[in-house]
């Protein structure tokens, strides 16, 4: 038996096992849609850098950071994800949070109570969930049944059988624990292997790549790309980002308000810092071993061929982790919005707690079963599906979330009427470029036009329609729940004196002084060491 | 200074996004916590006074 398959398998079975262990903690529905609200910030930050580093990170964007430089998405395009995931958590999520959601479905049945918008938001949301964790299952599983030297459709079913396992068994509780896990192993890449593969190419070798390679330390890369691109990567990862269900609904199991202020101060540091120090060891790559082809073997080529064994199994576990977290957040989601948002909800079933459990395992398999059926069969439509499945959420549920939020008047017709020509838009304007029909300017591409036209639907529909008057009252009753006044007071009522609320207090300034030099000091040492 | 502009951009979004986290955060704290934080410290105070 091969090592890299063994590895495989011990890292799948020590998933499946603490998932299986966790299955004690499930009571009730609250248990397992958000873990009994007892997230932690370890674990809470754990599942949201898990989730947020997926396998585009180490494969895709390392593979152009590899080829062009760490510099043409890691600049811009990232940042954008890095403010995206800022306002997921500490806006978005925060703010559902406080309305009590279990899920982002949550929101917009209690926003507008209306079947219709309820019915769009979820059928965008499981095309959107499904479609973009499909294609990275399938993307990734490839690379690693070439790896492992096992059978592509074995690896998915392994893959989709652990996810089954986990998600069903433990629901939130299993995700967020595994992802923790996960977490760890992607912090060995981030932080042992990529700075030893820096270290072997040597900080001089890795400035001198714009001698090789001219343009490898700009904003165009080695390639010469257009800074309109470099700002429609902005653009287009700040809108998903914003309102992805897989960021914002981390923030769901939060304990208090004080866990989630320390996961944004912490976890929004951790997503710059993996993915550039996987960005630089990318870059390193260059210098260790130029030629790699295709690019985006460049980071595991990197932990098979030029580091220790040990670290290379790290490496591979930390591959699977990339891929595993992101999909079991993206089905864990799905399940739930089955189970609990259309089979409860929409379809009006009264079941008791341990029926409502009962039913979200149910639609754990169902999805794990979809999914692997899918992915192994890997139909045409899935990679069309995929072109616009991540990139849904941008642009038909940022709009209407922040205007729902912010807005008085904002109302379902309006909410529904932006939805559908967001999405629809997209997608038309999308193929019309796709099959040469035409083209647009440099810089603008179809999801920025479809943002605008949805955005100024929603506008027009708001203005020329009323809310009704329980728009209205849910609005004003929005405005009031605060989640610093909802832990202001569950501390107080456990706590009258107030001793644990100041402590928490203190610590989320701590936390946030610490973060604050941690970061001036890891990214001043690299710009001193390859901007000066 | 001779200094690449892009590498600096590259490491000083990095920094920014940490820097607006901790910012917002602070914003928070001092706008949502801060005067139930003062009174109870003044309760507190008050009482060993007491």
């Amino acid at each position: 038996m091969n090592i890299t398959l063994v590895i495989f398998v011990t890292v799948l079975a020590a998933y499946v096992l603490v998932a299986a262990g966790l299955t004690r903690f499930i009571k009730n529905r609250d248990d397992f849609y958000v873990m009994g609200e007892q997230g932690s910030t370890l674990l809470l930050t754990g599942t949201l850098a898990a989730t947020f580093l997926s396998a585009v990170t180490l494969m895709g964007i390392a593979g152009i950071s590899y080829s062009e430089g760490p510099l043409v998405i890691g600049a811009l395009g990232s940042f954008g994800a890095w403010l995206g995931t800022l306002i997921a958590v500490v806006w978005i999520g925060r703010k559902m949070k406080a309305m009590e959601c279990r899920t982002m479905m949550d929101f917009f049945d209690r926003r507008f109570n209306n079947k219709w918008v309820s019915v769009v938001a979820l059928i965008l949301m499981v095309i959107g969930l499904l479609g973009y964790g499909i294609i990275q299952l399938i993307g990734a599983g490839l690379v690693l049944a070439e790896i492992i030297d096992v059978p592509f459709p074995a690896i998915i079913i392994a893959f989709t059988f652990a996810l089954m396992i986990f998600c069903s068994l433990s629901g939130m509780y299993g995700v967020v624990y595994t992802d923790t896990m996960m977490f760890f192993t992607m912090l060995a890449i981030a932080f042992v292997i990529s700075p030893m593969l820096i270290g072997q190419a040597g900080m001089e070798n890795l400035r001198g790549l714009s001698d090789t390679l001219p343009g490898y330390w700009t904003l165009a890369g080695a390639d010469d790309r257009a800074l309109s691109w470099s700002i429609s990567q902005f653009l287009v990862w700040i809108l998903f980002f914003a309102c992805t269900p897989a960021l914002v609904s981390r923030v769901f199991p939060a304990k208090n308000d004080f866990v989630i202020l320390k996961v944004a101060i912490i976890g929004v540091f951790f997503a710059p810092a993996m993915q550039l120090m996987v960005y630089l060891a990318a870059g390193a790559m260059q210098v260790i071993q130029p030629g790699i082809e295709p690019a985006d073997r460049a980071m595991i080529v990197g932990f098979m061929d030029h580091t220790n064994p040990v670290l290379a199994g790290v490496g591979l576990a930390g591959l699977m982790a990339s891929i595993m977290s992101t999909a079991s957040t993206l089905f864990v989601l799905t399940g739930f919005a089955l189970a609990r948002d259309l089979y409860e909800k929409l379809f009006e079933k009264k079941l008791s707690e341990q029926r409502s459990v009962l039913a979200g395992r149910i639609s754990q398999v169902i999805v794990s079963i979809i999914v692997c059926v899918i992915a192994i069969a890997r139909p045409a439509g899935i990679y069309w599906i995929s072109i616009y499945a991540g990139s849904i959420f941008a642009v038909a549920w940022l709009p209407t979330i922040v205007a729902a939020m912010q807005w008085r008047r904002t109302n379902a017709a309006a909410v529904l009427s932006c939805m559908l020509v967001g999405s629809i838009s997209f997608i038309l304007l999308g193929e019309l470029e796709r099959h040469a029909l035409i083209a647009y300017p440099a810089g603008i591409d179809n999801l920025m036009m479809a943002f605008a036209l949805g955005t100024i639907t929603l506008v027009v529909m708001c203005v020329v329609r009323n809310p009704s008057g329980y728009e209205i009252e849910r609005f004003e009753e929005m405005q009031g729940q605060r989640m610093a006044e909802i832990t202001i007071g569950r501390f107080l009522d456990a706590d009258s004196s107030g001793a644990t609320l100041i402590r928490e207090y203190r610590r989320v300034w701590l936390a946030l002084f610490v973060m604050l030099a941690v970061a001036g000091g890891l990214w001043g040492y690299f710009f001193v060491q390859l901007g000066l | 200074m001779d200094f690449n502009p892009y590498v600096l951009m590259l490491f000083g979004n990095a920094l920014l996004t940490t820097v607006i986290c901790c910012v917002v955060v602070g914003v928070i704290l001092l706008r949502e916590y801060r005067p139930t934080i003062t009174r109870l410290k003044r309760e507190r105070d008050a009482h060993k006074r007491g």
